[in-house]
């Protein structure tokens, strides 16, 4: 109960109390024609839990913005009418904020340094964090250390840490914008019943949410907005709904399947009767060949297939086969290798294990071109997609010179987007760019159409509309196999379902035998939001002794970077950078090659004292380096100034000189000492430690020292986008020929990409209060992780240039 | 001002430039063995971070600190040349700093950006004669290497981070910053 009682105590306003009064406000982004919010009138009271619906585009993000204070701050846009706030709400972290994201929330790369940042900027004192940091932990029920790394996290692991992120700086009022947008149906219901948790505790909280229905009886209140961005009616849940369901199934807000709760028929449940287990997978691949007649080859089948990562198993064992005119979903939990699975069911990934056929012939057997108009294959980001800058070639798959050919316009027109033929795909809405990478794909015809979460992130009108394209495929003979979270679409358009799960295929079957197998279900975390939550209790498991150590201790007394050996981890990072650039700088007075090679020999002894590298680990780090001098040393040997009398070769148009080696040997070494000194600072510092320390003694702006880490931690990303953008290239055959080229095709997408992500970063971190003073200066923030200078790193500091310099003077 | 978006925008474009310069340090010793006025004409690359991000943020500063960001990632990715980068990543974004200076910041035509792109080569060219010992190369290879050096600088690192960033706004992704704003007054 206590984090509840500190809640209670800090709250300022009693229950009921008005929190946020908007009168006919409108909000308007500067160059759009229209304004996304028109005529708003809304009162929040603390305490009470809002729910924003509406169609995609209709200003439900916008309005959050407001109430959230990131318009006109953060955001720019022209706001009208009459806004009237809680003074409260004005203070530091007044305002938490969970947004659809997971990766583009965070800017640390640790759990306990991600949670600290809204402290900081609270200037929350440095003892008091560690116990609220595993108090908000606690509270979201995210068991993990305090020191662990959020990148291996699962996107439901992600959502809780950016909820607890959020609720630590014991927020008035908290808004979630799609907080279950990326997650899978079991997490989604982790994420709901946090939030109902927090409503009972009394936290005021504004919900935008696509799959709301397993909410509704938990808020207070429903606006429910039109398309144009008006209010189309405000009230209780009950009352808005029972008086809009037919218009929410018009306006694409809720699929047309779906009845309303508050009808008087009740909904179909799932049966809860328990089958035993009887080996499911072999039970169905029997019927499926029953089915089929047995002449037929399966269009693709694999046997033994598995997939690794390095020493990382993805899956393993699985055993498939896709009969031709099926519809198969792979459904599973967030990072059991769906999209994985169809990726190596599209030849796009090699498996490390197993046989594919395409036809009954192995897929390295299919030459490349064979292999595009046998298959297509979606992507979960449609703009991995593209590779043009306009939606006409896009479509074309060419550049189109003279006006858009008739083919391409009925397409355009087909899928709504005529008059978008000269426009770039990126500037597209979400909507509009799923429908273009849909129509890519069917514009020629394929055999096996395969697409990884086509549905994710798409209102339920453009859901339908894509789903009926598909139905339309497989009816005219084609085949289709999706990745999939939405058991409702399993439910009305599968003939197949696949349920990966632990690294192995569960279960293999028709979808109506799936959901006969609660189990099975269970395990795949697909059992979930169409239940009701249930209250929950409110108590908040005690924090037991053994982790009230504070954090440093955790890692160790005086440790300054975590995970790096020896004394170099209590070193002060910035001292020991400027340690090395000053021997750095030392070093250009070096001539000899004496003077040079002593230099090298002292990098090397640090390198040894210091984060304790053994002779291999060195030589191995250095070693792509050596190769590179040999040739740096030949360009000083070929082009060399030689002063008159000395011998040089002649070799076709060098002249090869004694002198010019002696330099380039010097210079070799000069350069390696440089390496080597450079390698000492990597291997002795943690990124986080060296950046908080640019921040805290040598007076970095905290905007820029925490901007480098939130960018840092995006470097990562971009990897993974690289591999989709190979693969999407090669798909339509379209990829750079020499891979040296590839930084060049690729830039524009791996741009977009970049600046969209600082964008939404930069947003979530001003939400977190990193505005104004905590931003600008170092004496606006506390430090969860202060980081001073002591004397043993006075010594190194001036030990590292002092013995350079003596070996410089002394070598002469 | 400097947004915050602006700075996380600065430091991912010289995560990617810093990848590619490390790319180039590899490339690039293959034409040094060929002629100094080759690897000349190759340097431009290296400092095409200063106007990628100046010509979007349009800050004081902005090309400046691109150039030392994406030398730091260089060095971090494992660039043969070792800390030294760091000093190059000053000399390079400097002077490209320096040419867009003497417009006051207020100036990003394209005449603009490849006299930024070319003094940018000037301070790589003054880092070769003293640091890596171009001066010791007879007088013909160092004006080739000169002059090679600054046309590359005004064509690679001005010319076509302009060309890129032009092609990204037209994406629509740039609206929020200030490239968009200017953009649109001009417009108006």
């Amino acid at each position: 109960m206590m984090e509840v009682e500190r809640r209670r105590e800090h709250q300022m306003e009693r229950r009921g109390a008005p929190l946020l009064r908007l009168s006919d406000v409108t909000i308007a982004y500067p160059d759009a024609p229209k304004p996304a919010v028109r005529d708003v009138s809304l009162t929040i009271r603390a305490g009470e839990t809002w729910l924003l619906l509406g169609p995609s585009g209709c200003g439900k993000s916008t309005l959050a913005m407001l109430c959230g204070g990131l318009i006109p701050s953060a955001v720019e846009a022209r706001v009208e009418g009459h806004v009237e706030k809680h003074p409260g709400l004005a203070a530091t972290g007044a305002v938490g904020y969970v947004f659809q994201d997971p990766e583009a929330q965070f800017c640390m790369f640790h759990v306990d340094d991600e949670v600290a940042f809204g402290l900081e900027n609270q200037r929350c004192p440095a003892d008091e964090m560690p116990d609220r940091i595993r108090r908000a932990l606690a509270a979201v029920r995210l068991d993990v250390p305090m020191t662990a790394e959020h990148a291996v996290f699962s996107g439901g692991m992600k959502q809780k840490l950016a909820i607890a992120s959020a609720l630590v700086m014991q927020p008035q009022l908290l808004i979630y914008d799609e907080p279950t947008a990326n997650l899978d149906p079991a997490s989604s219901k982790l994420v709901f019943e946090q939030l109902v948790r927090l409503r009972e505790a009394g936290q005021t909280q504004l919900i935008i949410e696509h799959k709301f229905m397993p909410l509704l009886p938990h808020v207070d209140g429903v606006v429910l907005f039109a398309a144009d961005g008006r209010v189309r009616r405000c009230g209780p849940a009950r009352e808005v709904l029972a008086a809009e369901w037919p218009w929410l199934k018009e306006a694409g807000v809720v699929p047309p399947w779906q009845s309303s709760p508050y009808d008087a028929a009740p909904q179909p449940r799932v049966s809860r009767r328990f089958t035993p287990l009887c080996e499911p997978a072999a039970a169905s691949f029997a019927e499926g060949l029953d089915a089929d007649s047995p002449a037929e080859e399966p269009l693709i089948s694999g046997h033994g297939l598995s997939l690794k990562y390095g020493d990382h198993i993805v899956w393993r064992d699985v055993d498939v086969t896709v009969p031709a005119g099926a519809f198969i979903a792979i459904v599973g939990p967030n990072g059991a290798g769906k999209s994985s699975l169809l990726q190596v069911l599209a030849g796009l990934t090699r498996p490390s294990q197993g046989q594919l056929l395409w036809r009954g012939r192995p897929l390295e057997q299919w030459p490349q071109r064979a292999r595009q108009s046998f298959r297509a294959f979606g992507f979960q980001n449609p703009e991995h997609q593209f590779i043009y800058e306009r939606v006409g070639d896009e479509l074309a798959n060419r550049v189109l010179q003279d006006g858009v050919p008739p083919d391409v316009a009925s397409l355009l027109e087909q899928f709504g987007l005529s008059g978008l033929a000269d426009r770039s795909p990126y500037a597209l809405s979400q909507g509009q760019k799923r429908r273009l990478s849909v129509a890519a794909m069917i514009k020629d015809p394929h055999e096996v159409y395969l697409l990884d979460e086509p549905t994710f992130g798409q209102d339920a009108k453009t859901q339908a509309a894509m789903m009926e394209s598909l139905k339309r495929l497989q009816q005219a003979g084609k085949t289709v196999v999706m990745t999939t979270h939405d058991m409702d679409l399993v439910r009305a358009h599968a003939t197949e379902v696949w349920v990966m799960c632990d690294g192995r295929l569960t279960f293999c079957g028709p979808p109506s035998t799936l959901f006969e197998r609660p189990d099975v279900m269970a395990e795949a975390h697909l059992l979930a939001e169409v239940e009701e939550i249930p209250r929950t209790d409110l108590e908040v498991r005690p924090v037991e002794a053994e982790e009230q150590t504070p954090p440093g201790q955790s890692v160790g007394p005086g440790v300054v970077s975590r995970g790096v050996r020896g004394v170099a981890r209590r070193l002060n990072p910035s001292v020991h950078l400027l340690a090395v650039l000053a021997a750095v700088l030392l070093e250009v007075g070096a001539h000899t090659l004496t003077q040079t090679a002593g230099l090298f020999a002292w990098s090397l002894v640090l390198l040894v004292m210091v984060p304790r590298l053994g002779p291999l680990a060195i030589l191995k780090r250095l070693s792509p380096f050596i190769g590179f001098y040999v040739l740096y040393v030949w360009s000083f040997v070929a082009f060399s100034a030689v002063p008159p009398g000395v011998p040089t070769f002649h070799l076709l148009w060098f002249h090869l000189s004694w002198t010019g080696l002696h330099t380039g040997v010097v210079l070799a070494f000069r350069m390696l000492a440089a390496v080597g000194l450079g390698l000492l600072l990597v291997s002795s510092t943690e990124i986080t430690a060296m950046i908080l320390s640019l921040c805290q003694n040598l007076r970095l702006a905290p905007k820029f020292a925490y901007g480098l880490l939130a960018g840092l931690r995006l470097a990562p990303l971009f990897q993974q986008e690289w591999i989709k953008l190979h693969q999407a290239r090669q798909l339509r055959g379209k990829d750079a020929r020499w891979s040296w080229l590839r930084p060049v095709t690729y830039a524009l997408p791996l741009l977009t990409q970049a600046v969209r992500m600082s964008e939404r970063i930069a947003t979530a971190m001003e939400a977190r209060g990193f505005v104004g003073a905590a931003s600008t200066s170092v004496a606006g923030r506390t430090f969860y992780r202060p980081i001073c200078v002591r004397m043993w790193d006075v010594w190194y500091g001036l030990c590292v240039p002092g013995v350079a310099l003596i070996l410089v003077l002394w070598l002469h | 001002m400097w947004k915050l978006r602006d700075i996380v925008l600065a430091v991912i474009f010289s995560v990617v430039c810093g990848a590619v310069y490390m790319g180039w340090d590899w490339l690039s010793t293959l034409t040094t063995s060929l002629a100094p006025w080759v690897q000349g004409l190759m340097n431009g690359v290296w400092w095409i971070a200063s106007i990628l991000v100046a010509y979007i943020v349009r800050r004081p500063g902005a090309a400046l600190l691109a150039g030392f960001a994406s030398a730091v990632f260089e060095w971090a990715f494992g660039s043969p040349w070792g800390v030294n980068v760091l000093i190059s990543g000053l000399l390079q974004g400097g002077g490209t700093e320096l040419g867009l200076l003497l417009f006051g910041w207020k100036r990003y035509g394209t005449g603009v950006l490849m006299l930024a792109g070319a003094i940018g080569g000037v301070g790589n060219t003054v880092q070769w004669l003293t640091q890596y010992g171009g001066a010791s190369y007879s007088f013909g290879n160092i004006v080739g290497y000169t002059v090679a050096t600054l046309l590359s600088g005004a064509i690679l690192a001005g010319l076509l981070p302009k060309w890129i960033d032009d092609a990204l706004f037209r994406t629509g992704s740039l609206r929020n910053f200030e490239i968009g704003k200017q953009k649109r007054a001009f417009d108006q």
